[in-house]
């Protein structure tokens, strides 16, 4: 949710740090050097900017792939398991334990609650699927792929109640745009 | 004022006639993306059937077309050298016309499979997709596949003749430039296009080889819908070859660049071990960064997963630094005067550099989780194409051509950067706010908010898109009013 933002305005950020320094460059043509003054003076910052670089990246890869969706870096064990399958071009989601006796809605929606870590057991049926979680602000709060012949592991817990929205997010076909479904969280 | 006239006459009339075909192609896949931005904004009714048929011939043309130019113009630029080598480039620029050939058949064959047939599996088709409840006649997916392996042998042939071109002027062992490491100076010096092209060359053999077997694949399908392939697999070939093409196009691309900016700077731009290390380094991890196209299949073995982070970030550095550097100690101080061609060179660069920022942080898994298949894809890739691969291509072909129309250039190049960052950007916020990629029409979302970023986004892209078409539209027409060469150094 915030991720999005973060990574937008990091983004737009960078983009116009290097506009900036692209105009700079435009103008430090004049006036006419002898490239044997100029190139020492390159080549300094050429190392110093590559060392800072690639400092930068490993720092980010540290911070950044804890944080990655994985079942090994999940510590909260599922109370609740629903198998959730894709197929052209609809959702079925069914509670994966008969003792978990989850309720539908009035709708027919499933019915989850909040604050409670559920796995959401994840297929295709048919062709590649894309299980998109969003909360009703419009944002993706979980995803994970509906594939073929694999199960994908997608760890969530739902931090506030309201109706989440499942959109396909990969490519299958005519209906991909109305393959929706809706989770009620209480 | 750096002229045309060193190159080879024969290659350059080749390399012209590819220009010009893939740049109309170029500009009617635009109107087509301009279609689809203008039905999700509910400005015009395309209808699910067509538009993902478009979607799917606009991609591959995209990807394909600008390839093929890439290729073009390399060779263009490299025949000089495999001339003054004593090497014949007749027999090259035989094979090389008959890619071309075979790339127009190729090209009428998806266009009927996709436009005329319906087939709508999308550029990079995720099997088994297009054998699963096809809305599509069988025969439109038949002649897909038939046409991208004319494609794929047409491309497999135009990077092997100037693979082997390269080699019999240099010798293949000094190609991707380790004699630099020796003490003294290297027995054969070769120029960073050299160096640049022959990594990509065989990051694109390898590929397309890889992108040929997957098409056999599904040929085989085809022809016997019972049989079944693992899905994941089939996964990871697809994106191994589709992101490697991609990829390798843009460098292809700042490859050109190392060879024409010094004919405007009046700098040579040699090669060294910094331009070496870097370039070598990025053959090796432009074939592994395709990993991130999987990070949410979770299936994948997770060390994988980390491994496409790390060789995402790893491989975004060392061509980048190496060459805004080298381009930076071209400009500095060398008195350049901002005429069209070294304009588009540092505004492309820009490009290369704002799209590879964002694909960076969408390389982060993290925020993958967050942007995987929204549109925040699309916005780095055409970032990456249409500001950075494109503007080098412009660039370059008006120097190939000898175009002459300065001021009516340099006043499309403006409109194109205004009109193809305001088209960006709303393709940036729109993968900010969830929207998702590949969607014919956002009116069927039941999140209210994703809805209106979808459409309103999209129209405001329309405006844009439409001041980027009229850029483009001004700078072939520069393009076109040229002067003949006066003389041809060499008259093969």
């Amino acid at each position: 949710m915030m991720t999005a933002g973060y990574a937008g305005l990091l983004t737009l950020l960078a983009a116009i740090l290097i506009a900036l320094l692209t105009l700079y460059l435009t103008r430090l043509s004049q006036p006419r050097l002898d490239a044997k003054e100029t190139s020492p003076t390159v080549y300094r910052i050429r190392s110093r900017y590559f060392v800072v670089l690639l400092v930068l990246l490993a720092l980010s890869l540290v911070l950044t792939l804890p944080h990655a969706p994985y079942v090994s870096t999940r510590t909260a064990t599922p109370e609740l398991a629903v198998d959730v399958t894709g197929r052209m071009w609809s959702w079925d989601l069914e509670a994966a334990r008969p003792n978990d006796h989850l309720a539908r809605s009035a709708r027919g929606e499933l019915v989850l609650p909040a604050g409670r870590p559920v796995v959401f057991n994840v297929t295709g049926a048919d062709v590649n699927h894309g299980f998109g979680l969003y909360d009703e602000s419009g944002h993706v709060v979980a995803q994970t792929q509906a594939m073929p012949g694999y199960i994908n592991h997608l760890y969530h817990t739902f931090k506030r109640p309201g109706i989440y929205r499942i959109l396909c997010l990969e490519y299958c076909g005519l209906g991909h745009h109305v393959m929706s479904a809706a989770i009620e969280v209480r | 004022m750096p002229t045309a006239e060193a190159y080879p006459l024969s290659a350059r009339r080749l390399s012209i006639t590819w220009f010009v075909t893939v740049l109309a192609l170029f500009a009617v896949l635009v109107l087509l993306g301009l279609a689809m931005r203008a039905s999700q904004a509910n400005a015009l009714s395309l209808g699910a059937n067509h538009f993902y048929a478009i979607m799917t011939f606009h991609g591959l043309g995209m990807a394909g077309a600008l390839l093929v130019s890439a290729l073009a113009g390399v060779w263009y630029l490299v025949s000089k050298y495999v001339a003054r080598g004593g090497g014949d480039i007749g027999p090259y620029n035989a094979a090389l016309w008959g890619a071309y050939l075979l790339t127009l058949i190729g090209v009428v064959g998806l266009l009927w499979a996709t436009l005329g047939g319906g087939f709508a599996a999308g550029w990079y088709l995720l099997y088994p997709l297009p054998f699963v409840n096809a809305t599509w006649p069988h025969w439109s997916t038949g002649l897909s596949i038939i046409s991208l392996l004319g494609l794929g042998m047409a491309w497999l042939v135009m990077q092997a003749v100037i693979l082997i071109a390269l080699g019999g002027t240099y010798g293949f062992r000094y190609l991707l430039g380790w004699q630099y490491f020796r003490a003294g100076v290297p027995e054969v010096e070769v120029p960073p296009i050299v160096v640049i092209s022959t990594a990509s060359l065989i990051a694109g053999i390898i590929t397309t080889v890889v992108g040929a077997v997957f098409l056999v694949l599904c040929l085989i399908q085809w022809v016997a819908p019972a049989t079944h392939f693992n899905v994941l697999l089939l996964k990871n070939i697809v994106f191994l070859f589709g992101h490697t093409i991609v990829n390798i196009t843009m460098y292809f691309g700042v490859a050109m660049v190392y060879e024409l900016m010094p004919r405007f700077s009046g700098r040579p731009w040699l090669t060294n071990k910094a331009v070496v290390i870097a370039w070598n380094a990025s053959l090796f991890l432009v074939l592994g960064a395709f990993l991130h196209h999987l990070y949410m299949d979770f299936a994948q073995p997770q060390a994988l997963q980390y491994l496409g982070q790390i060789l995402s970030y790893a491989s975004s550095a060392p061509p980048t630094v190496v060459t805004i550097f080298g381009m930076i100690s071209q400009v500095y101080g060398s008195g350049v005067q901002w005429s069209f061609v070294p304009l588009t060179f540092v505004l492309g660069f820009m490009g290369w550099l704002i799209g590879g920022f964002a694909a960076v942080v969408d390389s982060t898994i993290a925020v993958n989780f967050a942007f995987h298949n929204t549109l925040w894809v699309p916005a780095h890739f055409h970032t990456y194409f249409l500001m950075g691969y494109v503007l080098l291509l412009l660039g370059t072909v008006y120097f190939a051509v000898n175009a002459t129309a300065e001021k009516l250039a340099k006043m499309s190049l403006a409109a194109m950067v205004v009109g193809g960052y305001g088209f960006l950007t709303m393709f940036y916020l729109g993968g900010v706010l969830g929207v998702p990629r590949r969607y014919a029409t956002y009116q069927a979302i039941l999140v209210h908010a994703v809805q209106h970023a979808g459409q309103s986004t999209a129209a405001i892209a329309v405006a844009f898109i439409l001041l980027y078409v009229m850029g483009l539209g001004l700078c072939l027409l520069a393009l076109a009013l040229r002067r003949r060469l006066a003389t041809a150094e060499t008259a093969v």
